[in-house]
């Protein structure tokens, strides 16, 4: 999935706000003005055009002459007696100007980051959320390769990676309600998207570089207003970069991270057209059990919403459960929110959460865990 | 008859300056009858105007007593003694004294205002006083546009409107020819006279005295015949 | 009582002439309080909002101690303390090429309080924090800023800053109302980055705003190096508030004076329409109207005329505000800190309080107007003698009431060791007693002037004369409010010139070096290395000392430290006060010692010999006071240290400033054109000769008290309208008397000299009365008001030219005020006067 447009979606949110389409009780302050940044946009920034091979561990540092970028961590993770959290963090980068930052002040910055976070606890039903916002300079925010790290100020992703790709490292991130620091280390090794990690994100031709750890063990400590949990569980890495924007017309996209108990791990998405279904766009990748994995064309998947849910803060309807099947791999699965409010509300909204998976792959029966992220939903959205 | 003001022994002195005190009234006593005209005749400065003064209790004797409808002047209070004049005392001065300010209804409207009479009963009451001394027309001008005797009939029907029981003129027709004084003294005669008001009149004119029921002679302070 | 009040207002309306007098008199005096209420509160509250406007709601201040917060703190503050309700803030100043200042904000657009107006989730904010930190020199400002000064969005705007030019580039305004924009009102926004650079602050930040509970600021507090200070939020504004306290009260005393001169009109007035009225006021009794009734009537009719004064005073109050801001905002700037106000705040309190100032003045004015009034019980008592001797009797207590009044104003002023309104309520005593002299004065006066009068004027003097002295009732008050208005303008002249020569003669001794070298902007930075030695190997170079300036964090307000390299001669330049240390010199550069200026010296009660604690690098640590020096720099005052005590205790080896001694014969012109063309060019820093700095020390001290100027004046045309109405109503009430005259065989022209001969004596009479209040006035101003405001301590001078000033103002005033009153008498014919009663 090409969350590349995550940062893009800022500009839909805003275009949607401009043209009168926000819920006042959006509590979403313009952090990127519209025309700037789609006029000025990405012209001057090189685009994903051409298959390179992904190297560890210098991609997964930063890619600075790309416009966006991101690190993105999810998971889900029980306590010895059972109890089950969600988390998620996930750093952006953007590059605000392709030129360098020419000052002698330590301030000047061409790179700007932004970081989301939250827990799901799923015993208590609450949703604990927040965002950062800082420049990369002055040691505020950045990344690197070798060591790997990504912060931004005390939220951070980092660890040693070596040349196989192989990841051993922590996340942590903490507001004054919540926060983890759990230990990571892959299960198995790096998946790259698309073609050897082009991955393609429409018939217009966008793409980006992307690569997932997609089953990683998870250790440590999660805190929900000011108790600690040790837990263990897994958790689904991911990192984009590209320079593209939504192609017209798409208006959001649904994205699926799903790990089955039969040891299979499925990623799956779809754009969507704002006004024509048969013109979405869909694609995805399944790693069986052995770790082989397998490209999907837009053809090859069907994704259908079962039920829906309506927030109460924002009022926006979120299709709730799912039905996703592969035919060609004889795969049908079924999603249900482990909490139905999981909405993130802060200078960006969206609805991206901790899921439970049944279903059945070549007539056997499978269960799992995943998370889902679902946006460009809004009041006035047309599907 | 009853008397309606009785004076008792007055004095009165003005202090001018520290050192020099001038005595205006020196055991003063008389009584007047309610309902009678009574002149008191004297020169300039033998006392009528102060003797005029303290009937109305605009001033206060040094010595001696006041009684005028029974009420002792001099045991009220500066309040209380207003009060009785405003309800029954009418005053006359030989300039006349109208407020320049205020229209010829508007001066004759004073008294009946002060007395609280309703705005109906004052406006016809004006109305009807104003054509008995043939000022209808005038009613809306101001004292300066009127002539002397005009002034005086206004200032008549001022002192008369709220119908006190004591008319006190301070020489009403000397600043007037004769023709003008004769009238007004008709007027000051025919108006009270049909209320049984106690008239008096502070005069030099011989005219005026004539007129008058009874005259006491003022000179130098003291009463020296009647 | 309809009746009745329908003739009181007839009767103001038939004198239009005095009812507008009297009306103008309030209205200035309304218009003076409120426009100086206006103004105070506006600086005041434009302070706060752009505190506000920049803080928003921050509960927390970290402040250095010196200079500059290093940045890296800040970032040690975010990502390792983990304290994300923080945002950086650097401040300062640039201008433009036609010389207006701009303040500068440098500001983390991606870091702002949650709350303030330019924090990212603001809703007035339309910062693109991408575009603010990418952009080179890019800069925010609001509507209102870029309407005044002609740019709009993508405009280039060109400043100076830390000596050099830099173009800036709009990208964007700050819209909508609200407090938020009218407290960025001149402000430039811009990204730490760009404000670092444009204000030569590179590392540095000027403070850190923060919210914290209370928890968070005790662990902040653990962290905090000694070189930084957490304050609370708003302790900027108290300071602001306690630093221009004094400034603003004797803004607002000279305000209330002028409303006292107004409230000497409107009893002047309230007299004169009870004189006039007398006869009609005796009918009115004759008629049944009591005594509070009357009193009642004389207080309604002066509440009615300051309702229309105060009315129209509250709009010239306004007007006028506008024009005092633009003065009192420049000596807020130049003597206290950095403010710039465009916008009157029409604070409805203020309004209301003026108002109502304006109300009770003529209440209590009309009070005693309005008890003689009520004293009328016939027509023989009002007579004309009855108020002369009235007014007779006013004069005979004159010294009665006088002097118990001077000894309170001795006593509130010996009992009272530091307070600013006890001065002031001295003063108060002192003019009102005075006051109750002036009537035997202008008596005196005029007896003596009899035969200078009769010598000039021939009978017409002598006549002036005894028209003066028979109807003292109607001008005396008048003259009296003349008087004070007069005291006031020389008391104030005097006051005003006593201090500019103590000044000048402070600058001549302190300033002695040729040539002084700062930085362009006043930025804590260092001069660069190696100049001093540069400059010493300059031909004609005799001496140098070297300066520091240090503001260090002490109880209350921050102590200023001025750190200096001296040696023994250099330091004869203080003119120290008490003198009584012999070894000064040798205490100063080699004990733990310091000197400290007058005003800091009366703030803090410090004497020499006392220790006074300072917080030095290595803790605090006490000093001892050697001796107080005099010193009119700030009102604050300051401490002065030897450069090598300080570096006991400081490791700091930062030179802000260098005054060079030239050697003799050398051309100190010649010497500054080298200097600036060979070292200083582009280094962001300025030479200039002590007469360059003498003459903009002076010019900044004329600038301070333009506005006293200003105010001064209000007061003068309050007493003239005074005289003016004075002398109407005397036209008024003789008006039957001038008839006769003219009837008998006066011409108009001679009837005209009288009433401007009896004006000019008015006149001089005040103007020589005014004298000796004036100066008594400048001598509580100097040595009292001034000390308890300032701490200043100056010597007092007698210049002739505000005197004589006074004297040829009264003289003029009186005389003019009295040609309106002769032309109008002169217009109408004797017979118009004549003709009634």
């Amino acid at each position: 999935m090409n969350r590349d447009y995550r940062v893009s979606r800022s500009c839909l949110l805003l275009l949607a706000c401009t043209a009168g389409a926000c819920s006042p009780a959006e509590d979403t302050a313009p952090l990127l003005s519209v025309d700037e940044r789609l006029s000025g946009g990405t012209a001057g920034y090189p685009k994903v055009t051409e298959v390179r091979p992904l190297q560890y561990p210098d991609d997964h540092g930063p890619h600075q002459k790309y416009k966006h970028e991101w690190w993105y961590v999810t998971g889900q993770v029980k306590t010895r007696t059972q109890r089950r959290f969600g988390f998620q963090l996930t750093i952006f980068r953007e590059a605000i100007s392709n030129r360098p930052a020419n000052s002698s002040s330590r301030w000047a910055a061409n790179q700007l980051y932004l970081a989301h976070a939250s827990v799901t606890d799923i015993e208590t039903g609450q949703y604990l959320s927040g965002e950062r916002f800082a420049r990369g300079a002055l040691g505020l925010a950045g990344a690197s390769a070798q060591p790997f790290r990504v912060w931004l100020e005390d939220w951070r992703l980092e660890g040693r990676v070596d040349g196989d790709g192989s990841l051993e490292g922590h996340t942590v991130a903490a507001t004054g309600r919540f926060g983890f620091e759990l230990a990571i280390r892959n299960a198995r090794p790096p998946v790259a998207h698309g073609d050897r990690g082009m991955s393609t994100k429409g018939p217009a031709g966008n793409a980006s570089y992307y690569y997932s750890y997609t089953r990683l063990d998870a250790r440590g400590t999660v805190r929900v207003d000011g108790e600690p949990f040790d837990v263990t569980g897994s958790a689904w890495f991911d990192h984009e970069w590209s320079s593209s924007t939504l192609t017209a017309g798409q208006s959001g996209w649904d994205w699926f991270s799903l790990q089955l108990s039969s040891g299979a791990d499925l990623m799956v998405f779809r754009l969507r057209n704002e006004s024509n279904p048969t013109r979405d766009f869909y694609s995805g990748t399944f790693v069986d059990a052995f770790g082989n994995t397998t490209n999907l064309a837009s053809e090859q998947i069907s994704m259908e919403p079962l039920d829906h849910w309506t927030s109460n803060r924002t009022g926006v309807r979120y299709p709730r459960r799912w039905r996703v099947s592969v035919p060609r791999l004889n795969l049908m699965l079924v999603t249900e929110p482990r909490l139905n409010d999981q909405e993130f509300v802060h200078s960006f909204r969206y609805w991206e959460g901790a899921v439970r998976v049944a279903g059945r792959h070549d007539g056997v029966r499978v269960g799992g865990q995943g998370y889902v992220e679902l946006t460009g939903y809004s009041l006035n959205a047309r599907r | 008859m009853t008397p309606y003001v009785v004076l008792e022994d007055l004095d009165k002195h003005y202090a001018e300056g520290t050192t020099h005190r001038q005595v205006v009234l020196s055991g003063v006593s008389a009584q007047i009858d309610r309902g009678s005209l009574v002149a008191i005749r004297g020169r300039s400065g033998s006392g009528k105007s102060t003797l005029l003064n303290l009937i109305a209790g605009l001033d206060i004797p040094d010595r001696g007593s006041i009684r005028v409808g029974g009420e002792n002047l001099h045991a009220m209070t500066d309040r209380a003694r207003t009060l009785f004049r405003r309800r029954h005392c009418g005053f006359v001065f030989q300039f006349f004294n109208l407020i320049p300010v205020l229209t010829v209804r508007e001066n004759v409207m004073i008294g009946l205002e002060l007395n609280a009479f309703d705005d109906d009963t004052a406006s016809r009451k004006t109305r009807e006083l104003l054509a008995t001394v043939h000022l209808a027309d005038r009613a809306d001008s101001f004292p300066d546009q009127l002539s002397g005797g005009e002034q005086q009939r206004v200032a008549l029907i001022r002192a008369l409107a709220h119908e006190p029981r004591l008319l006190l003129a301070d020489e009403p027709t000397g600043n007037l020819d004769a023709t003008t004084e004769l009238e007004i003294l008709d007027l000051i005669r025919r108006l009270p006279g049909e209320r049984n008001t106690t008239v008096i009149i502070a005069t030099h004119s011989e005219l005026v005295a004539g007129h008058a029921d009874r005259v006491l002679l003022l000179g130098s302070g003291k009463l020296t015949g009647s | 009582m309809s009746l009745f009040f329908r003739a009181t207002r007839r009767h103001l309306s038939r004198q239009p002439l005095l009812t507008m007098l009297s009306v103008t008199g309030t209205a200035l005096g309304v218009a003076v309080v409120l426009a100086v209420d206006l103004v105070n509160h506006s600086a005041l509250r434009a302070f706060q909002l752009a505190e506000r406007a920049v803080s928003g709601d921050a509960t927390h201040t970290i402040v250095p101690a010196s200079s500059n917060i290093p940045d890296t703190f800040y970032r040690d503050l975010r990502v390792e303390y983990g304290f994300q309700e923080s945002a950086p803030r650097v401040t300062g100043t640039v201008r433009t090429p036609n010389g207006r200042t701009l303040q500068v904000l440098g500001i983390d657009p991606l870091a702002g309080l949650s709350n303030s107006p330019l924090g990212r989730r603001s809703p007035e904010s339309r910062i693109d924090p991408g575009v603010l930190i990418a952009t080179k020199n890019a800069v925010v400002l609001t509507i209102p800023t870029a309407r005044n000064l002609g740019v709009s969005s993508g405009d280039n705007l060109a400043v100076t800053g830390g000596g050099r030019q830099h173009a800036l580039k709009v990208i964007g305004l700050l819209g909508g109302g609200g407090a938020a924009v009218e407290g960025l009102r001149h402000v430039l926004v811009v990204d730490v980055s760009t404000a670092q650079v444009l204000l030569d602050k590179i590392g540095g930040l000027s403070r850190i705003d923060l919210r914290l509970d209370r928890r968070e600021r005790r662990r902040l507090e653990s962290l905090l190096p000694a070189s930084l200070e957490l304050r609370a939020s708003g302790s900027r504004s108290h300071a602001m508030e306690q630093m221009t306290r004094a400034f603003r009260m004797n803004l607002s005393a000279l305000s209330l004076l002028a409303l006292l001169i107004g409230a000497f009109l409107i009893y002047n007035t309230q007299t004169l329409f009870v004189l006039n009225r007398r006869e009609t006021l005796a009918v009115w009794r004759t008629l049944g109207i009591t005594r509070p009734q009357i009193v009642a009537m004389v207080i309604a009719e002066a509440v009615w005329l300051a309702l229309a004064g105060g009315l129209l005073g509250c709009l010239a109050g306004m007007g006028l505000s506008r024009v005092l801001l633009d003065l009192v905002t420049r000596t807020i700037d130049d003597l206290y800190f950095s403010l710039q106000v465009t916008n009157i705040a029409l604070d409805p309190v203020s309004i209301a309080k003026a108002y109502g100032l304006g109300l009770a003045a003529a209440m209590s004015a009309a009070a005693l107007p309005a008890l003689e009034a009520s004293r009328i019980q016939s027509r023989l008592a009002l007579s004309r003698s009855h108020v002369e001797s009235s007014a007779r009797r006013i004069r005979r207590v004159g010294v009665a009431v006088a002097v118990p009044m001077w000894l309170l104003a001795a006593t509130i002023l010996s009992v009272s060791q530091r307070s600013v309104a006890a001065g002031f309520s001295a003063l108060f005593f002192i003019v009102a007693g005075f006051a109750f002299l002036v009537p035997g004065g202008l008596r005196v006066i005029t007896r003596c002037a009899i035969p200078v009068l009769e010598r000039c004027f021939g009978w017409m003097g002598l006549w002036s004369a005894r028209n003066i002295l028979a109807s003292m009732s109607r001008t005396q008050i008048a003259v009296t409010a003349l008087t004070i208005a007069l005291a006031a303008t020389i008391g104030v002249s005097v006051m005003i010139q006593s201090f500019r020569l103590t000044v000048v003669h402070w600058l001549d001794n302190y300033l002695r070096a040729d040539i002084y070298i700062s930085r362009v902007e006043d930025n804590g930075a260092s001069m660069p290395p190696g100049l001093l030695r540069r400059l010493r190997r300059q031909p004609g170079v005799d001496a140098m000392h070297t300066g520091r300036w240090r503001r260090l964090p002490t109880e209350g307000e921050p102590t200023r430290l001025f750190v200096l390299n001296v040696n023994a001669r250099g330091f004869e330049n203080f003119q120290l006060v008490n003198r009584t240390n012999r070894n000064a010199w040798r205490a100063f550069s080699t004990d733990d010692a310091v000197m400290v200026s007058e005003s800091y010296a009366y703030h803090h009660r410090l004497e020499p010999g006392d220790p006074l604690g300072l917080p030095t690098a290595q803790g605090d640590h006490r000093f001892t006071v050697i001796d107080v020096f005099h010193d009119y720099r700030s009102d604050r005052g300051r401490v002065v240290m030897h450069r090598d005590i300080y570096a006991r205790y400081w490791n700091d080896p930062v030179i802000e400033s260098i005054a060079v001694y030239l050697a003799p014969g050398t051309d100190g012109e010649r010497f500054l054109a080298d200097i600036e063309g060979e070292m200083l060019r582009g280094s962001g820093l300025v030479a200039r000769s002590n007469r360059k700095i003498k003459n903009a020390s002076l010019e900044i001290f004329d600038r301070t008290f333009a506005v006293t100027e200003v105010l001064r004046l209000l007061t003068l045309i309050v007493a003239c309208i005074g005289i003016l109405s004075a002398l109407v109503a005397i036209q008024l009430d003789r008006s039957k008397e001038f008839a006769v005259l003219r009837a008998s065989g006066l011409t108009r022209g001679e009837l005209a000299r009288v009433m401007m001969i009896e004006g000019g004596v008015m006149g001089t009479a005040s103007a020589i009365l005014s004298i000796p209040l004036g100066i008594a006035l400048a001598a509580v101003l100097v040595f009292v008001i001034n000390k308890r405001s300032f701490g200043w301590s100056m010597q007092l001078s007698l210049p002739w030219e505000p005197i004589f000033t006074a004297l040829i103002l009264g003289l003029v005033a009186g005389a003019v005020a009295a040609i309106y009153p002769a032309w109008r008498m002169n217009r109408q014919l004797p017979i118009a006067n004549l003709r009634h009663e």
